[in-house]
């Protein structure tokens, strides 16, 4: 019947059709970095790095709203902090659309004890608001940072804040979800 | 922490792939089916279970054993309904005193009646081969139990195929004595075959699964099938018995390896796709701009605004969101833009990111917006939004249902006064294309593959012209030699003689007014070449609210058949063709058209399609054409029916697309039931720009 050898013209074909639209896509025009679209509002930098995905990059602030500071890579990442706690992440795949960290605040203020709860909404690949909330209790280190330890759906992470004199986060390991996992922060100035 | 520098953008791409492989999800779940039987089914190695796949997914199979050729796609149309349509090969097939080498193409159905309990057993019901020849016809009730965590029983009680070794009377024959009796194999298809179902002598089934860990799996069975027809013929059946191990290579492909009757080993491989999960989770679309808060914008009121400097910078900024401006419009504080989406599979997505290059650029005394959806050039949908809430939910937890409580989601039928400035709109493109020819027993796979040429000149809005030239580069669906004889006008079966005239074919070539009669009215008027084998004039008129699940349409069309080998020129025959539809949305993504009316051969009847479209657009559905001709005169698979999948790039890539894959699994092209394939038929592209669409995906507003 030649059932493989038809197979494997068909499977050849499709290959061929489906590189041929990596092509094309690959010529699309992409999207101006909005590093480079909006002037940068401070000559600070944000460092970030994902651990898990082997990558750092240095951000932008490009944003203030509502109290939130949303910083951009070179290559259209944004993350959005609070007092330097992330709020909201885009480009990243698997992104926190957006928060309350009022209760972590609080806890980095000690206006906050014992457990609290943070509310986070994720997106699902078909579109759906997933709300998912994390409860939390904030300790110190016997270095003086502050350490975050939270479950959610039966993971649990630990945050990391290292606040400076100002009581502002200088320097941070965050939890963004199950799949980028942790980020680490830290501020420069730029040259 | 890791020093090395690499650009975010490469490093995600690159995270796409590694996520291929991770181990995540592949664990077994409790109520769900660990496996694929050899023709596609929920199951054991060859028998059923009780216990269903995850919801959605949409399974590729291919089995091989014993000069047995299985081909299958398997969607669970819901959590207790699964579906399969197979392709089965058969070398050495006894039918009618004869041994002869067949093709057979068949669909199944199993439905849970029970949910498993502590103590009681999952309980399925199913119907293998029910529209076509019988070549695997069989019924099964089967129960399925989970022992501890890692291994579950099955046992079942077979009819037809499935009761044909170790059988006994049909316990039914307690209903009447017909249950006794069931005819033998006839080989005519097409035709449900519901008097024969649960019908003849019955025999148990069963088997033990055993999940050694998160991916390999052990199953015995004992098989009822006693493969009548093709013992001695295809393979030497010696035993009941099989053995199988599946082995989950990732999130996605399963292999497995089986002894399969005491004297064949088989292998089976199975691709697993669930349309709601994406291995780009949510996406790596490029980040949107930020919102900016009115106390950061610079000017106060349209008196700082220069208007041309104003469209220009609004240009840009949609521009580098991939949406197109068609006007815009100030009165009073409302700021009304009228957009096309370019980039974005969900309309949704490119409202949002409207809303944000808004904030940025309107004077401050702006305090609404209000984004006009076009398509075609012609405004679909408005969406009322207060500034102050897009400031104030940005980063807001809840921010979906909170903007959707206060946004005001209507009809619109208004183009703004600014939008003829952006006209005439031009666009050329280059894409590769398939085109597959399936079931031809000869060879049951051809296709042709190539490039298509696209280009698209709108000089006003409304006014849509457009062209399309396909050539082909490789393919062998020009060697079929089969021409199919037809009782009918011969409006499909030549399709072989227009793919033999050339590798160059003028598939398209067309002028269309799109337009708005009225409220919830949508309209078009296409003159040309409409597709491939037949050009003349199309309208439709389309009547859909924007809220309502209902909308119903009418289409009347003119059509020529065109010359084979001359691009322009056109053959004798000719007819008026035209449909009425009504589409109906029942909701959790579940829809359904009707179409009634007359067909290109000039028979009258009507098509049924029902579909499921999950909420990023990947959509899965059948349809079944019937009409005035006899199942006689149609011919091969008696009515004309078919499976379309239409699978958007952006859930394939994660990056944003508008782009679709669409693929349609139907039988031979035959005369009866043939539709006239019109470009732009309406509803969709209206349905995608409207509320109850919208607020389906309304979540990737904010992406």
């Amino acid at each position: 019947m030649g059932t493989v050898l038809e197979m494997s013209k068909f499977m050849l074909m499709v290959l061929v059709a489906a590189s041929g639209l990596t092509a094309c896509t690959a010529l699309q025009p992409k999207s101006p970095p909005l590093s480079e679209f909006v002037r940068p509002l401070s000559n600070t930098l944000l460092t970030v790095g994902i651990p898990t995905r082997g990558a750092e990059a240095t951000l932008v602030l490009v944003a203030r709203n509502q109290g939130v500071e949303t910083w951009a890579t070179g290559d259209n990442v944004t993350v959005s902090m609070q007092n330097g706690v992330v709020v909201a992440t885009r480009g990243l795949g698997f992104d926190v659309m957006g928060s309350d960290v009022g209760p972590t605040l609080n806890a980095l203020a000690g206006r906050q004890a014992g457990s609290y709860v943070v509310k986070r909404r994720y997106l699902t690949p078909d579109n759906q608001p997933e709300p998912v909330a994390a409860t939390c209790t904030m300790g110190r280190s016997a270095n003086g940072q502050f350490i975050e330890d939270c479950q959610s759906d039966g993971v649990s992470f630990q945050n990391q804040y290292a606040l400076d004199g100002t009581g502002r986060v200088a320097s941070s390991k965050q939890w963004i979800g199950p799949e980028v996992q942790y980020l680490n922060t830290s501020y420069s100035t730029a040259q | 922490m890791t020093q090395r520098r690499l650009p975010f953008g490469l490093v995600l791409a690159s995270s796409v792939f590694s996520l291929c492989s991770s181990g995540t999800a592949l664990a077994q779940q409790t109520d769900l089916a660990w496996g694929y039987n050899t023709i596609g089914v929920p199951g054991l190695v060859e028998m059923p279970s009780a216990f269903g796949r995850p919801d959605g997914e949409f399974a590729l199979s291919y089995s091989q054993f014993g000069q047995q050729y299985r081909a299958a796609i398997t969607f669970q149309v819901s959590d207790r309904l699964s579906t399969t349509f197979r392709y089965v090969g058969i070398d050495g097939f006894r039918s009618n005193g004869e041994t002869v080498d067949t093709w057979d193409r068949s669909f199944s159905l199993q439905y849970r009646l029970l949910d498993e309990g502590t103590y009681l057993p999952a309980v399925a019901v199913g119907l293998n081969d029910i529209l076509g020849t019988g070549v695997l016809a069989g019924e099964y009730l089967v129960a399925s139990k989970t022992l501890g965590r890692n291994i579950r029983a099955t046992a079942g009680l077979g009819w037809g195929r499935l009761g044909s070794h170790g059988s006994f009377t049909n316990p039914l024959s307690v209903l009447g004595e017909k249950f006794e009796t069931r005819d033998p194999f006839s080989g005519l298809g097409g035709e449900l075959n519901s008097a024969q179902w649960f019908r003849g002598d019955a025999a148990f089934f069963g088997g033990i699964e055993w999940m050694v860990n998160d991916r390999l799996r052990l199953v015995a069975e004992y098989s009822s099938d006693a493969y009548e027809n093709e013992d001695d013929a295809a393979f030497d059946r010696k035993s009941p018995f099989n053995l199988g191990l599946s082995w989950q290579a990732n999130d996605r492909t399963r292999l497995s390896a089986q002894y399969l009757y005491g004297s064949e080993f088989g292998f089976q491989v199975n691709y697993l796709i669930n349309p709601k999960q994406s291995r780009g989770g949510s996406g790596f679309d490029p980040a949107p701009v930020p919102i900016v808060p009115r106390d950061q914008v610079a000017a106060a009121t349209w008196g700082d605004v220069d208007d041309a400097a104003f469209r220009t910078s609004l240009e840009t900024n949609l521009e580098r969101e991939g949406i197109r401006l068609e006007g815009f419009e100030a009165t009073g504080n409302l700021l009304t833009v009228s957009i096309r989406n370019k980039g974005y599979a969900r309309a949704s997505q490119a409202t949002g990111r409207t809303a944000r290059v808004l904030t940025r650029l309107a004077p401050r005394d702006i305090d609404r917006f209000k984004v006009v959806l076009s398509e075609n050039g012609i405004p679909v949908s408005s969406i009322l939004m207060s500034r102050a809430d897009l400031e104030r939910l940005e980063f807001d937890e809840a921010a979906p249902e909170r903007l959707r409580a206060r946004t005001v989601i209507a009809d619109e039928t208004d183009r703004l006064a600014f939008s003829r400035l952006d006209y005439p709109v031009t666009k050329f493109s280059v894409d590769p294309y398939i085109k597959p020819d399936l079931f031809d027993p000869d060879q049951p796979i051809r296709a042709d593959a190539g490039l298509a040429f696209s280009a698209r000149y709108e000089p006003l809005p409304g006014l849509v012209f457009s062209g399309l030239v396909q050539q082909r580069l490789i393919g062998n669906i020009a060697d079929n030699v089969r021409f199919g004889s037809s009782a009918l006008p011969p409006v499909r079966t030549n399709a072989l003689l227009y793919a033999r005239a050339s590798d160059t074919s003028l598939a398209e070539l067309t002028g269309a007014y799109y337009f708005r009669p009225a409220t919830n009215l949508f309209g078009r008027v296409t003159v040309g070449y409409l597709e491939t084998m037949f050009g003349g004039v199309s309208t439709e008129v389309l009547w859909k609210p924007p809220a309502s699940a209902l909308a119903v349409g009418a289409e009347v069309n003119y059509a020529v058949q065109r010359d084979y080998d001359d691009a322009f020129g056109f053959q004798d025959y000719d007819i008026v063709t035209g449909h009425l539809s009504a589409y109906y949305d029942f909701g959790d993504d579940y829809q359904a058209q009707l179409d009634v009316g007359r067909y290109l051969a000039g028979d009258v009847g009507a098509t049924l399609t029902l579909g499921r479209e999950f909420d990023n657009g990947f959509k899965i559905a059948a349809y079944a054409t019937k009409t005035n001709v006899s199942a006689e005169d149609f011919g091969e698979g008696s009515f004309d029916k078919g499976i379309l999948v239409s699978i958007p790039l952006e859930w394939a890539t994660g990056k944003p697309s508008k782009t679709k894959l669409n693929a349609t699994i139907n039988s031979i092209n035959r005369d009866g039931g043939a539709r006239l394939g019109v470009p732009g038929r309406l509803y969709g592209t209206v349905r995608d720009l409207q509320a109850t669409e919208l607020d389906a995906s309304w979540g990737r507003f904010w992406k």
